[in-house]
């Protein structure tokens, strides 16, 4: 195992768009799209395909990381659309 | 090579219990309940007993409460829990517990009181904090994002999907027990509400309460008690990962090991299966475990759903109705042991498949994790 430093930039491996929740803050929320993103280094991480339509959403579709500020010291990496499968 | 333990020990009794909507008994006493009226099938008493295996997401130590609630004091004691297929793990386990002559007759058992406690999966499940913050749904996201990966690669379509939630219904409209027991259509699981997509409403199993027991000895005790033995052939487990997020790939599962090594100890292959109960939480599931237990070829899976797995079909599977229509109170592993059971002793009544003898009995649990296979026998 060794650390790897990633582009942020991948590809939609799966997802789903997700229409309801028992969670009062995801349900606030949706629907919303949670995926597999496919990093161009190899690994898979879970994120959110965020900034855009959930029906826009495909396997194939390039995606490149984005960080939401949750607090000082908390930032979640989202990943967004690049516009267009390549 | 580790010794051939096929057909060495038997299912002997086999129950359910509590199956509905309501209940006003605890966990225990339903899988103590299950676990007598199991025991009372075999001709046997609890004090013949001297292996338990449990699980349960209700307790910290499931086989403990249960020994605990039937008053005895085992030689073999199992929790063992790999999601919902643990208990048809357990089966492999008091195989080998027994065959090594450290108990003589087990009961294997599970409970849970979901639908009157909370009305939706009761789990003991931990969410991955790097999976947290994106608001997946457990476990029905993780099963989505494998249905999505199917169709995209097979070209699995929505309508063979929805197939396997018909038959299903075909099934439970011939099985008393079941709680959903009307017919439905291809256009009302696609009518049915996106929850996670793919996946809809009729995609997804029952929320209900329920519990069940088998109980398992040697072969030369089994056929001196009350019905025919159902010999254990083959079994086996693994698990792949425990997090979707470390699926090794979004297509197949370790059913593909867990039915190799169950064919190889009972000697036979998917040709030789005559009924197959595999564990349905989602519609998804029946595709893969046909494709991974090699009854098909990976990819093909949809395409066996459309030439039928319902009543008369030369591969009937989830004779029962399954989670999906029958009952699921959460870890549906014990309730496709039991129906196996029933099927290949021929009680099975207006769903009985025509000349049973071979069933193969697969288990998911937690996100496609935890995989266990059994393949049985009717004795004589």
């Amino acid at each position: 195992m060794e650390w790897v430093r990633s582009t942020g930039k991948g590809i939609v491996h799966t997802f789903t768009v997700v229409r309801q929740s028992p969670d009062p803050f995801f349900k606030s929320k949706v629907p919303y799209v949670v995926a597999m993103v496919e990093l161009d280094e190899g690994p898979m991480i879970m994120s959110n395909i965020a900034s855009c339509e959930v029906d826009t959403v495909k396997i194939g579709m390039r995606v490149s990381v984005t960080f939401e500020r949750a607090s000082e010291d908390i930032a979640i990496p989202l990943f967004v659309p690049n516009g267009g499968a390549e | 090579m580790s010794a051939n333990l096929s057909g060495e020990i038997a299912i002997v009794g086999a129950a359910t219990s509590a199956i509905g909507w309501e209940t006003k008994s605890s966990v225990a006493e339903i899988m103590a309940d299950a676990a007598m009226a199991a025991l009372a099938d075999a001709g046997l008493g609890v004090r013949d007993v001297d292996g338990i295996f449990a699980v349960t997401p209700y307790y910290w130590m499931p086989s403990v409460t249960l020994a605990d609630q039937l008053g005895i004091e085992p030689k073999v004691t199992d929790s063992t829990n790999i999601g919902g297929a643990s208990v048809i793990a357990h089966v492999g386990h008091a195989m080998r517990a027994i065959t090594a002559g450290q108990c003589e007759v087990a009961v294997i058992a599970y409970a849970s009181t979901q639908r009157s406690d909370a009305g939706k999966l009761v789990t003991g499940a931990d969410i991955l904090p790097y999976e947290r913050p994106y608001g997946p749904l457990f476990p029905i996201s993780g099963y989505a994002m494998v249905m999505q990966r199917h169709m995209y690669e097979f070209g699995t379509t929505r309508e063979q999907l929805a197939k396997v939630a018909v038959a299903a219904s075909q099934w439970a409209s011939r099985n008393q027990d079941a709680l959903k027991r009307e017919l439905l259509t291809v256009d009302d699981v696609l009518a049915s509400p996106l929850v996670s997509d793919p996946l809809r409403r009729l995609d997804i199993c029952l929320v209900t309460n329920g519990g069940g027991a088998i109980v398992v000895t040697n072969k030369e005790r089994a056929k001196k008690l009350a019905k025919p033995p159902i010999l254990v052939l083959g079994a086996g487990e693994s698990h792949s990962h425990c997090y979707i997020s470390n699926m090794r790939s979004y297509i197949t599962t370790a059913a593909v090991e867990t039915g190799k090594s169950a064919y190889e100890m009972a000697g036979l292959g998917a040709k030789d299966i005559d009924v197959v109960q595999i564990y349905d939480a989602f519609t998804i599931n029946v595709i893969i475990g046909l494709e991974d237990l090699g009854f098909c070829k990976k990819g093909e899976g949809g395409r066996m759903i459309d030439r039928g797995v319902g009543p008369g079909s030369k591969l009937p599977v989830n004779t029962s109705g399954g989670g999906l229509r029958y009952c699921h109170p959460g870890m549906f592993g014990i309730f496709i042991l039991v129906e196996a059971v029933r099927q290949l002793r021929g009680e099975c009544g207006d769903r009985q498949v025509d000349k049973a003898r071979h069933a193969l009995v697969h288990g998911f649990g937690g996100v496609f994790s935890g995989n266990a296979t059994v393949i049985l026998r009717r004795g004589g």
